[in-house]
């Protein structure tokens, strides 16, 4: 049988996530024996990101990337990481979290199985930093600054360090960096290359907000239990095995492009003292971002006290 | 026959109010996005939600027009080949199309629904900036949806009882 | 049944659609949804339509087509059509063919501040082909010289089709607009000089003028231009500098051009804010309809895998880069006889763009060139959307045989202006290299 994918990345993007997923439907392939393969539908033509969900879940594809921090309030459990910005955890220990989780947690599969999606596996993002147009040595110099913001967390944050939000997609961000309409982006390393964000902004201030989450490699539930015992076997173990490859390959690109920039692309990287912005997860803007997936956790029954406590400083 | 032709217009006044609160939203777009320019560069600031509010407004300016686009026959149709044919059989074609217009609208304005009860379900919020909520603007893209699928009938039933349906004004074409 | 032959059956049934006469949103949509229900099912068609309509509009770029068609509508209200079409005329109104040569910079100067080919042509034709057919202009010159005319308001920024490109390829929206610019400059000159080599060979087609302007006439006309000079400052220079986004030159252009008005009506009451607005929900609404119905179709026609085989056999071709262009731009022509400009754009990209991608071509440099493409198409029979447009608000005084039969000398100028694109890419990529 074939399988179809879709992302809606593109394949010419030749990054960790595209190179990954290549390498996903070849072993696919060699581990099924030919048997079974997957065609991928890729740059979201079949399913731009806001339907993906929905398009996998009623069968238009039999997997596909879920960018959860789209969906706060249809995949809440699943975004536990994206409501607590900052937190310390590594791109690998996100994703170590969140299998942890499926594993202790049912509510969390559930959100999932609920809306006929069943998780394969987990793609979390790097670490991320602050790409500026200008050198920040501390929280008083981002006074007034504007900064790039998205989703549902960074802009309680960027209040918090009394500077300006400035809500922008991801596209804009390019040219709103090179015309200064805004200051600076959180963003990590890699992504800063695969955007061309560092060719108009020059300073990488190693500010600690954590690895983001992420994709969830889903699969349409009726697909994945319509695969017999030995398809499916080759699949969950598949899942497992390529959060391995793809953190070596975005780790690889880390260090590719911080080899970049202290050469030809010339961007700065500059220490911030971690501890001015670990302080901000006080602010009340802060908290209630927080809070509010406490509730919502809640209302799923999970007691999240270890939850929480591993995205403490 | 003339009590149809009074419904249609009773229904396209009602179209017109809609159309109505989509102009007065796109004039609020514009007036927010250049507020945010002027404010960008006289004070250094931002207009809290500008971007958040552009996105909101566009699927109600959309949706809330596309049946008063029909009503006045600005969807753009190709008319070369069905000139030619007979009266009856050009007729019976067009309320063919007519209805698959119906169709098409009444379907996807029910998967539309769907989509709003689920949003509604969930809470769906609108995060940045500023907050709000999605559900009424899901809803609002349903509704104008199916505001289409009853204008695409009514307007087959006009053709079918041989009334004539007013002819694209070209100004209103892009 | 393999899902190929569902993708041909289904593209066959849109054509067979639009011949017919089904509206082309209806038929793309409907198509691309029972095409969907045919390969993956009802509910998964239905689970797309609940997202594609919504998905599409929540969206901050596309908010940039109702401001760009407010600018164009609200420039139409302040008159600068008419101050153009008056500054020109007393300019080149005596030489053989001034009329058509001053429609064509008319039309150019307003297309800086209109993103509307149709807009555009409407307006020169509702100017400009009376004073033509009046003074003994030849139907098919003058009315297919304001049908091509048009095109132009989509080469010079802003342009609602440039942005839908830019939506649909994903590329710098900035650069384009800005890439259309020079290009839209020499194509008018173009335009100018088929003109000209036309009534070079058959002078009975556009008698000279006799009316006599003083030079203080002339003078005095440049001044009506200059709202418009003041206009095409602030959007180009705007975006070129970076003083703001897209979006935002649409909000800035539709605010001064709203003033301009304002100031031409002495008051808020003769502009007809509400008139216009109901104008641009309108268009806006069509063009929206159509692009959702072609992303519908063309979510289809990548799940049939049709979109891919065709593009695999492009890209395979073992030919020179030259020959897929060749054969990409008979792909335009061909399908820009059937369809206009928007949903021509939506259904072919993401065949055509990957492969352009994979030969090494610049993707702002191949939003221009597609753009010109169209844009020939939206003047070729049957379907010539700028020829029915000038035809039906010429009031009966043409015939839209005349318009086709007057267009060959301009589609033949388009030509040369795709070779220039293509021996010549600077001409589109000079300015946004420089941004
Ligand atoms: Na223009
Ligand atoms: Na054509």
């Amino acid at each position: 049988k074939t399988y179809t994918y879709i992302t809606y990345k593109p394949q010419g993007a030749n990054d960790a996530h595209s190179r990954s997923l290549q390498w996903f439907v070849e072993e696919f392939a060699k581990r099924t024996g030919g048997k079974h393969d997957i065609e991928v539908f890729w740059g979201g033509s079949v399913a731009a990101v806001g339907e993906t969900p929905e398009a996998l879940a009623y069968g238009v594809g039999d997997m596909g990337d879920i960018v959860t921090p789209y969906f706060p309030d249809q995949f809440p459990l699943n975004n536990a990481i994206g409501f607590f910005i900052p937190q310390p955890l590594s791109s690998d220990a996100v994703a170590e979290a969140m299998v942890e989780w499926h594993r202790d947690y049912p509510q969390f599969a559930d959100e999932l199985t609920s809306q006929n999606l069943h998780a394969i596996s987990f793609r979390s993002l790097e670490g991320y930093g602050l790409l500026c147009k200008q050198p920040i040595a501390s929280m008083t110099d981002l006074a007034g600054k504007r900064i790039r913001s998205y989703g549902f967390a960074y802009p309680a944050l960027i209040e918090a360090m009394k500077a300006i939000p400035v809500s922008l997609t991801t596209s804009d961000t390019y040219e709103a960096l090179e015309r200064s309409i805004v200051d600076c982006a959180p963003i990590g390393p890699a992504l800063a290359r695969g955007f061309k964000y560092d060719e108009v902004a020059k300073y990488y201030i190693e500010m600690p907000f954590g690895a983001s989450f992420g994709h969830i490699l889903a699969m349409n539930l009726d697909s994945y239990q319509g695969m017999d015992d030995e398809t499916r076997a080759v699949l969950d173990q598949l899942g497992i095995d390529y959060m391995v490859e793809y953190a070596a390959m975005l780790e690889a690109e880390e260090v590719k492009v911080r080899e970049l920039w202290q050469g030809e692309l010339g961007v700065t990287v500059l220490p911030f003292p971690g501890e001015e912005l670990t302080a901000l997860i006080d602010d009340t803007g802060v908290q209630a971002v927080r809070a509010e997936w406490e509730s919502k956790a809640t209302d799923a029954g999970v007691s999240f006290d270890d939850i929480v406590a591993k995205l403490r400083f | 026959m003339n009590s149809l032709l009074t419904v249609r217009l009773a229904y396209g006044q009602l179209l017109t109010y809609c159309g109505w609160f989509a102009g007065a939203a796109t004039f609020a777009m514009m007036t927010i996005v250049v507020a945010n320019v002027v404010a960008r560069y006289a004070f250094n600031s931002s207009v809290p939600g500008a971007m958040e509010l552009t996105e909101g407004a566009l699927p109600l300016i959309i949706f809330l027009s596309l049946a008063l686009t029909q009503f006045h026959g600005g969807h753009i149709r190709v008319s070369m080949l069905t000139d030619r044919l007979p009266r009856t059989l050009s007729q019976a074609l067009l309320v063919l199309a007519l209805l698959a217009g119906a169709v098409l609208f009444g379907w996807a304005a029910w998967a539309g629904w769907l989509s709003a009860e689920k949003s509604l379900a969930i809470g769906e919020m609108k995060r940045g900036s500023i907050r709000y909520p999605v559900w009424p603007i899901k809803f609002a893209v349903s509704f104008g949806m199916a505001l289409l699928t009853v204008q695409f009938l009514i307007d087959a039933l006009c053709v079918a009882v041989g009334m004539p349906l007013q002819d694209a004004d070209p100004e209103e074409v892009e | 049944m393999s899902n190929l032959v569902i993708g041909l059956i289904g593209t066959g049934c849109l054509f067979g659609g639009i011949l017919l006469g089904v509206n082309v949103m209806v038929v793309l949509g409907l198509v691309g949804a029972f095409g969907l229900a045919a390969l993956v099912g009802f509910q998964g068609a239905t689970a797309l339509l609940s997202t594609v309509f919504f998905e599409t509009t929540h969206s901050f770029h596309f908010s940039v087509i109702p401001l760009f068609l407010l600018m164009g509508f609200f420039a139409m209200r302040a008159g600068l059509g008419e101050d153009l079409f008056e500054a020109t005329s007393r300019w080149m109104g005596n030489l053989r063919g001034g009329l058509a040569i001053s429609t064509t910079i008319g039309a150019a100067a307003f297309g800086a501040a209109s993103g509307s080919s149709v807009g555009t042509a409407t307006v020169f034709t509702k100017l400009a082909l009376p004073q033509m057919l009046d003074r003994g202009y030849d139907k098919s010159l003058a009315s297919a010289s304001i049908a091509i005319a048009g095109t132009l308001a989509v080469m010079i920024p802003p342009s609602a089709l440039m942005v839908v490109y830019g939506i649909l390829t994903d590329s710098s929206i900035g650069a384009l607009l800005i890439a259309g610019f020079i290009p839209g400059i020499i194509f008018a000159v173009l335009l100018c000089l088929a003109i000209w080599l036309t009534v070079l060979r058959r002078p009975e087609l556009a008698p000279i003028d006799s009316t006599k302007y003083t030079l203080r006439e002339k003078l005095a006309s440049l001044r009506l231009a200059g709202p418009l000079v003041l206009i095409i400052f602030c959007i180009v220079s705007g975006l070129y500098v970076g003083i703001f986004t897209p979006t935002e030159a649409g909000a800035v252009g539709a605010a001064l051009t709203l003033l301009l008005a304002v100031i031409r009506h002495r008051g808020i009451k003769g502009v007809q804010i509400n008139a216009t607005l109901l104008e641009t929900i309108r268009t806006s609404a069509m063009i929206f309809g159509i692009l959702i119905s072609a992303l519908l179709f063309s979510k289809f026609l990548a799940l049939s895998g049709l979109a891919n085989a065709v593009g695999g056999y492009l890209t395979g071709l073992d030919v020179d880069p030259w020959v897929i262009v060749v054969l990409v731009s008979i792909i335009y022509l061909l399908l820009g006889m059937m369809m206009d400009a928007p949903a021509l754009l939506a259904i072919t990209l993401p065949i055509t763009h990957p492969v352009m991608m994979d030969l090494g071509f610049d993707p702002v440099w191949f939003g221009v060139f597609v753009v010109l493409l169209v844009e020939i198409g939206a003047v070729t029979p049957p379907v010539g959307i700028n020829c029915f447009v000038v035809q039906a608000a010429s009031g009966g005084r043409v015939k839209l045989e005349e318009v086709f039969k007057g267009l060959v000398p301009f589609v033949l100028a388009g030509f040369v202006m795709l070779v220039l694109l293509y021996i010549f890419p600077q001409i589109a990529l000079f300015l946004p290299s420089r941004m």
